[in-house]
């Protein structure tokens, strides 16, 4: 396996799980027990969808629980407990913020849906395919983060929580599109049909048009890479990844 | 804040929900009482008679096992396995304190 398919498939497959894994905290914790069940399940796909991009390039389980926090590639948004940068580690006892976590899924679903829809043309088929297969969920995941979204932006209050929200997301999510390590060989090659500037371009024209359908701002972007996809990590990534992995380091070499 | 009664294709009540609105009723409705089916279902909200329908799901797009509650099945049966696998090592089965 070449090495810039690997760096490709780490950073799809952990902005997954790590996306996955901070909307599962909200189990519990979800404004009403309907939005919760949603929630969660979107949860659960994200984590699924991991698993499925992590099998294109070895054990799931090993890959997703037994790396060393300096080797995982997801994009620090990804990362950020359900309150914003530096905001308690979790939801439980008022930590979460509902209108960071809808601005979140909103802008990393819609960032996911253009790559893969790219990916769907990758010359690597197994990839291709995954990409195919994935996109049939995301679909559910865009319609959620369209109505709460629109719903939200319905009262003042509402509205002033959406716009905090998306700017806290918008400061870090352009790094979602930072440079892969390799991208020249992956376009050379044809794993990857568009470059990530033009994924970014195409993503945020569409976030915008969202936002201005539920009357809303464009928000204000921040920076273009954070050092995500080359391992670089906030010091919110450390309690995350003890929760994530501690059972499955406990039990080195169980069979589950 | 609305209530809506959620119906399967055979336009059986299933149970009701609550949303602000009949489109976020609609999506909510699939997970909170078809998360295990993929079938078609739709809402309408109580005392009307204006169907919403949700088109089926696309089925198996990844592997939804773990959604299952088979995997609870012979539970029992695998602790009695585990316990006389524990005492044919020596080792004393873990004892919840009271």
């Amino acid at each position: 396996m070449n090495e810039p398919r690997v760096e490709l498939v780490l950073a799809l497959a952990d902005d997954d799980l790590m996306v996955g894994h901070r909307h599962s905290e909200w189990t519990g914790w979800a404004p009403v027990i309907e939005a919760d069940l949603a929630f969660s399940s979107i949860a659960q796909d994200e984590i699924a969808h991991a698993q499925l991009l992590y099998s294109l390039i070895g054990d799931p389980d090993a890959l997703a629980l037994g790396r060393h926090p300096d080797q995982y590639r997801h994009a620090i948004v990804c990362e950020r407990p359900n309150g914003g940068p530096g905001t308690p580690h979790r939801v439980e006892g008022g930590g979460g913020d509902w209108a960071y976590a809808i601005a979140r899924q909103l802008l990393y679903d819609t960032a996911d849906d253009v790559r893969l829809e790219a990916l769907q043309r990758s010359a690597w088929d197994a990839l291709a395919h995954a990409a195919t297969v994935i996109r049939l969920e995301e679909h559910y995941h865009l319609e959620h983060a369209r109505l709460w979204l629109r719903d939200l932006a319905a009262t003042d209050l509402g509205r002033r929580r959406l716009a905090g929200g998306l700017d806290a997301v918008a400061r870090e999510a352009l790094a979602l599109f930072e440079s892969l390590p390799g991208e020249e060989q992956l376009l050379a090659d044809g794993t990857l049909p568009v470059p990530t500037a033009d994924l970014r371009r195409d993503w945020r024209s569409r976030v915008t048009e969202v936002c201005a359908a539920a009357g809303l701002d464009e928000p204000a972007w921040g920076l273009d890479g954070m050092g995500g996809r080359t391992g670089l990590r906030s010091d919110d990534f450390e309690p995350l990844w003890e929760d994530l992995t501690g059972l499955y380091r406990a039990h080195a070499g169980a069979t589950w | 804040m609305a209530v809506f009664e959620v119906l399967d294709d055979g336009d059986r009540v299933v149970g009701t929900l609550t949303a602000p609105d009949a489109d976020l009723a609609l999506l909510l409705a699939r997970e909170t009482f078809f998360r295990r089916d993929d079938g078609p279902y739709a809402i309408r909200a109580r005392g009307t008679e204006t169907l919403r329908r949700a088109a089926a799901r696309q089925p198996g797009a990844t592997d939804r096992s773990y959604r299952r509650p088979d995997g609870y099945v012979g539970v029992g049966r695998k602790f009695t396995r585990i316990r006389a696998a524990l005492r044919e090592r020596g080792i004393a089965p873990v004892r919840r304190e009271r």
